[in-house]
Parts: C-alpha cells; sequence; structure tokens
C-alpha cells in the first residue's frame, strides 16, 4: 500500500554530516537511507527507491556528477529531484552536477540541514519547480540556457548581500532562493539545542582531523626536496571538506568557510602540484592553526557576520583587479576595486574595510604610501593588508612589512590562495592580535 | 588557458574581453617604451615596463616578461644600454601570444 511518507536517500561519505541529516529528515517526517559509497549509492536508488536523493559531489566510489549522469541516463528518472551539495570555489563541479542534470545545488559550507530539508519539502509542494533534467551539455554552451544554474547561483547564496553577483552564474536572474520560512519559536529553540548537541559531537571528531592534516603539512616540510604527490593534496582537500560541511550544519561560520577555501586550494594545488612552494606551506600551515583556533573557541569568537565583511582591491591593472574580484566572488566576500590611488584614499576615508589589497608600483600613490596614510585613519587601523605585486625582491618585502602589511603576494598569484589568505586575516583581525603572527617570512614568492 | 578561463568565469564573451584588453594594453605599452627608449626617458621605461610585466605575469604569460623585467631593471638603473634588444624581444613574444590566442577555439577569431 503506498503511503504519503517521503523517502529520501543521502548519499554521503561523512558519517557526522549523514546522521545530522538523517535526524533532520526522518523529524521532519523523511524515510531516509544513508550510503556511504557513490557506487552503492548509485545502485541503492533503484532498490530504494526514493523521492528525493541528497548527494554530495565528492564521493568515493564513484561522484556526483557521474552518478547523476548514469542515474539520468535512465528511464523513468528524469524528474527526480536530485539536491546536491558542493563547494563554492569549485564553480567547475557544480556547474559539471548541473549539466549532468542536478536539480538544485547547495554550497556546503553555508547550507543548514532546515534550509535543505525545507527546500525539499518545496519540491514535493510543488512551491519550487523542479527544472526537467536535460541532457549534458557542451562546455561551451551559455550557462543561462539552464535552468538550474540559476537556482544554484541563488542557492550558493550565503545570506543577505543581495548587491553582489554570484561565483558561478553572475549574470544569472536572481528569483527568490528556497529559503525556509522563519520557524516558530520552540522550534527554532529545538534548532539551537540540536546544533549545541551536534556541535560537542563535531568538534570531538575535528580535532583528530586537524591533527591529520597537521601530519600532512609536516611531511611537506620534510620531503621539501621531493614534489609533493597529488594525491596527497586530495586528501588534505578532503579532510577540509569534512571540516567544512560539519562546521556550516552546527552554526561554525567562520570555520565552515575557511576550511573551505581550503579544501578549495588543496584541490587547486592537486591539479598542479609544482606550484607548491614553502610559501604555499606557509599558508596551509597557518589555515589549519587558525582552524584549531576556531573549532576551540567555537561560536564566540564569530563577532562579525562573515556576509558584512568588505574588501577594496587597489590595483591598476585591470586583469589583476577582475582576477582578484572572481577569487572574491567565490568567497563570497563583498568587495570594491579601483586602479586610481586618489580612489582608494577617498574610499578609505569613508569606508571601514576589513581588508585591502594593495599593488605597490601605480601612478600617483604607490601601494606602500597608501597602506602608511591608511595606518594613520583611526577606523582602520587593524585593517590587513596584503600587497600583491610583481616585486618579489627581499627589499620590497621589508618595505611592506614597514608600513603595516599583513602578506606580500608575487603575481602571478593563485587566486584561490588570495581567497584562502583573505579570510585568514579578516578573520584573524576579528579574533585579535594574538591570532596570527605576522606576515610570512620573506622566502621565494608564488610562482 | 585554465586560468584565464577561470578567471572568465566559462563565459565564452568575457574571455574574449580580457584577451583582446589585454593584447591593446600591451600593444599600447610596448609602444610607450619604444618613445621612452627613443627619448632616454628612464622613468617612463621603468613605469611601463613594470605596469606590463605585472600584466603578463597576472595573466598568466610568464615569457614575455623576461624581456620586460630586464627593461624595468635598466630604466631603474637609469641606463636603456641595450634596451632595444630587449624591447624587440619583447614583441616578438607578444607576436607569439597573439598567434596561441588565434589557435586557441575559445579566443580565436
Amino acid at each position: 500500500m503506498k503511503t504519503d511518507t517521503k523517502k529520501i536517500l543521502i548519499i554521503e561519505d561523512d558519517e557526522l554530516i549523514a546522521d545530522i541529516y538523517k535526524r533532520h529528515f526522518e523529524s521532519a517526517g523523511f524515510e531516509v537511507c544513508v550510503e556511504k559509497n557513490g557506487a552503492e549509492g548509485y545502485y541503492r536508488i533503484f532498490r530504494f527507491h526514493p523521492d528525493a536523493v541528497l548527494l554530495d559531489l565528492l564521493l568515493p566510489g564513484m561522484d556526483g556528477p557521474t552518478i547523476i549522469r548514469k542515474f539520468r541516463a535512465q528511464k523513468g528518472f528524469t524528474t527526480l529531484p536530485i539536491l546536491v551539495f558542493t563547494n563554492a570555489y569549485l564553480g567547475d563541479m557544480g556547474r559539471d552536477a548541473v549539466s549532468a542534470g542536478a536539480t538544485l545545488v547547495f554550497n556546503k559550507a553555508t547550507t543548514t540541514p532546515q534550509q535543505i530539508v525545507a527546500a525539499a519539502n518545496d519540491l514535493f509542494s510543488g512551491k519550487i519547480k523542479a527544472p526537467v533534467a536535460s541532457p549534458p551539455q557542451a562546455e561551451s554552451a551559455p550557462r543561462e540556457e539552464n535552468p538550474a544554474l540559476s537556482l544554484f547561483a541563488e542557492s550558493s547564496f550565503s545570506s543577505g548581500d543581495a548587491t553582489k553577483p554570484d561565483a558561478v552564474a553572475p549574470d544569472a536572474p536572481a528569483p527568490k532562493p528556497p529559503q525556509p520560512d522563519a520557524p516558530p519559536a520552540d522550534e527554532l529553540e529545538n534548532q539551537i539545542a540540536f546544533q549545541t548537541a551536534a556541535r560537542g559531537g563535531f568538534l570531538g571528531k575535528v580535532a583528530n582531523r586537524i591533527d591529520a592534516m597537521r601530519d600532512i603539512v609536516r611531511q611537506f616540510k620534510l620531503n621539501a626536496g621531493g614534489a609533493p604527490k597529488a594525491e596527497t593534496f586530495l586528501e588534505l582537500s578532503h579532510l577540509a571538506h569534512t571540516i567544512s560541511g560539519g562546521a556550516a550544519i552546527v552554526a561554525l561560520d567562520y570555520l565552515a568557510r575557511l576550511a573551505a577555501a581550503l579544501e578549495a586550494f588543496a584541490r587547486e594545488l592537486s591539479e598542479c602540484p609544482a606550484q607548491f612552494g614553502v610559501p604555499q606551506r606557509y599558508t596551509l600551515a597557518k589555515t589549519i592553526d587558525m582552524i584549531a583556533r576556531l573549532a576551540t573557541c567555537g561560536p564566540s569568537c564569530q563577532v562579525k557576520e562573515f556576509s558584512r565583511f568588505h574588501v577594496l582591491v587597489v590595483d591598476d591593472d585591470e586583469f589583476s583587479r577582475t582576477l582578484m574580484g572572481r577569487a572574491f566572488d567565490w568567497a563570497n566576500l563583498s568587495h570594491v576595486a579601483t586602479g586610481r590611488s586618489e580612489t582608494a584614499l577617498e574610499l578609505l576615508r569613508e569606508n571601514k574595510f576589513d581588508l585591502v589589497i594593495l599593488d605597490v608600483n601605480m601612478d600617483g600613490l604607490s601601494g606602500f604610501e597608501i597602506c602608511a596614510a591608511l595606518r594613520k585613519m583611526d577606523h582602520l587601523l587593524n585593517c590587513p593588508v596584503i600587497f600583491v605585486t610583481v616585486l618579489s625582491d627581499f627589499h620590497s618585502k621589508m618595505v611592506s612589512l614597514q608600513t603595516g602589511g599583513k602578506d606580500f603576494i608575487v603575481k602571478p598569484f593563485a587566486p584561490m590562495e588570495l581567497a584562502l589568505k583573505s579570510i585568514l586575516y579578516m578573520i584573524g583581525a576579528q579574533l585579535g592580535p594574538e591570532a596570527l603572527s605576522d606576515a610570512s617570512p620573506p622566502e621565494p614568492g608564488m610562482k | 588557458m585554465r586560468r584565464l578561463w577561470n578567471c572568465a568565469d566559462e563565459d565564452k564573451q568575457e574571455l574574449q574581453r580580457l584577451v583582446g584588453n589585454y593584447l591593446r594594453e600591451m600593444e599600447a605599452q610596448l609602444g610607450r617604451m619604444e618613445v621612452a627608449l627613443a627619448a632616454g626617458d628612464c622613468a617612463e621605461m621603468t613605469r611601463w615596463a613594470h605596469r606590463s610585466c605585472g600584466a603578463s605575469a597576472t595573466f598568466g604569460m610568464v615569457a614575455i616578461t623576461i624581456p620586460l623585467y630586464a627593461l624595468e631593471h635598466l630604466g631603474r638603473a637609469q641606463t636603456l644600454e641595450g634596451a632595444e634588444i630587449h624591447l624587440a624581444q619583447a614583441w616578438r613574444q607578444l607576436e607569439l601570444i597573439r598567434d596561441f590566442f588565434q589557435t586557441q577555439p575559445e579566443t580565436k577569431g
């Protein structure tokens, strides 16, 4: 006999995250089945006959996009809702999932279980119209043609910054995102109680993962002569992935964002291990230290909402500004850019930025002079400054520190590393001066 | 190409716009370096060589940064002796870059 109980299949390899989602869906009246392996999850679909699938994209056995593609190729499965998690930095993967036929794509670092359950309910009630899966598209096809992509854009927003374009589909229309209605007071209390209880379990497991990440970075140091293997970076990326997803569930936003950026950076390094050097190792080590600190202090250190962070980019090269803008879009950070030093000074006088990126050599005032000027502005005394320049000599690095710079990145820079460092320094500034020691040592610049 | 493609957010039009701007800017800046060389103006040589070196490095066009860095270095050292050789190399590299983009399906035409 057919009942009204909806069935959901969760394919997620992280036990903690899967368990939390399972409990949320069960308490919302769903029948839930969990699979931790991608290939087993794929075959489970045919036996369990779910009404919806919640799918992580990074899985052992078979990755998320492959599962979706294989599944959509089966007759009779073109409209089954498939909700997927991804990392906002890994746009390729999200796009791949959408072109394979994902129904909704969520940013793992910023989405709560309540939002996922609400989205599933909205899909079943028809409040959100699920786009019919389309056949895989050519890579060069315009993104706007796929209806699920705009859902990806809207659902990957973290919160409230409507003025900022999304990293994946900046030109896509922005209809109302599938947010849950405000819960009644008693339900809110339950949510808070749940998050508090879940946080204990999550933090207990995070300590082991942090240790594992530290071991990896330590190995990088010991093997300084040899190039690290791609698999090692993927292992690091996976550890960060599990921390990011878990932290989002238990409302540790800073931790979730930082771990998501680390995940993406480690993945980028896995694709090009040759770009890894001492400065990157230093960045990884600092990030892991900060992750440990954020895990220790819990939600109390989240002084300022992440969505309220603002970045100023000052660089007279258009492409450089575009590349940095892209990095900040990925990080979901609001940013403004200028190529004129006079405009930069005006903006600095009138606004409280949380991070300033400065090119060194520009017409008019140099980046060093702008930095010295902003250090005299009371409202920017503790604002971190990162210099991004083609200069890589020791003297320039020393001047950058003397004028109040926090770090120094040499062009050509990796946008993912810039995003990671930016988040690291902005969170560090919120935690106080002892959160991060000073800038990187004067070592060779990035390749 | 991957770097550029990412930067353009996998938008072909945006990629073509960025590449077009880069090629135009580089041509203009190399032209300014020619003027600086003819005038013996070390400060202008430093300024434009530095700017185009930064733009090229960010754009991922590493080979052209070698002659550009040499030009910047000469300008800072207040001499332009041998600058014409580096400048010719930079023009040659720019042509190679242009040819490269002409052969890429995402940017040709």
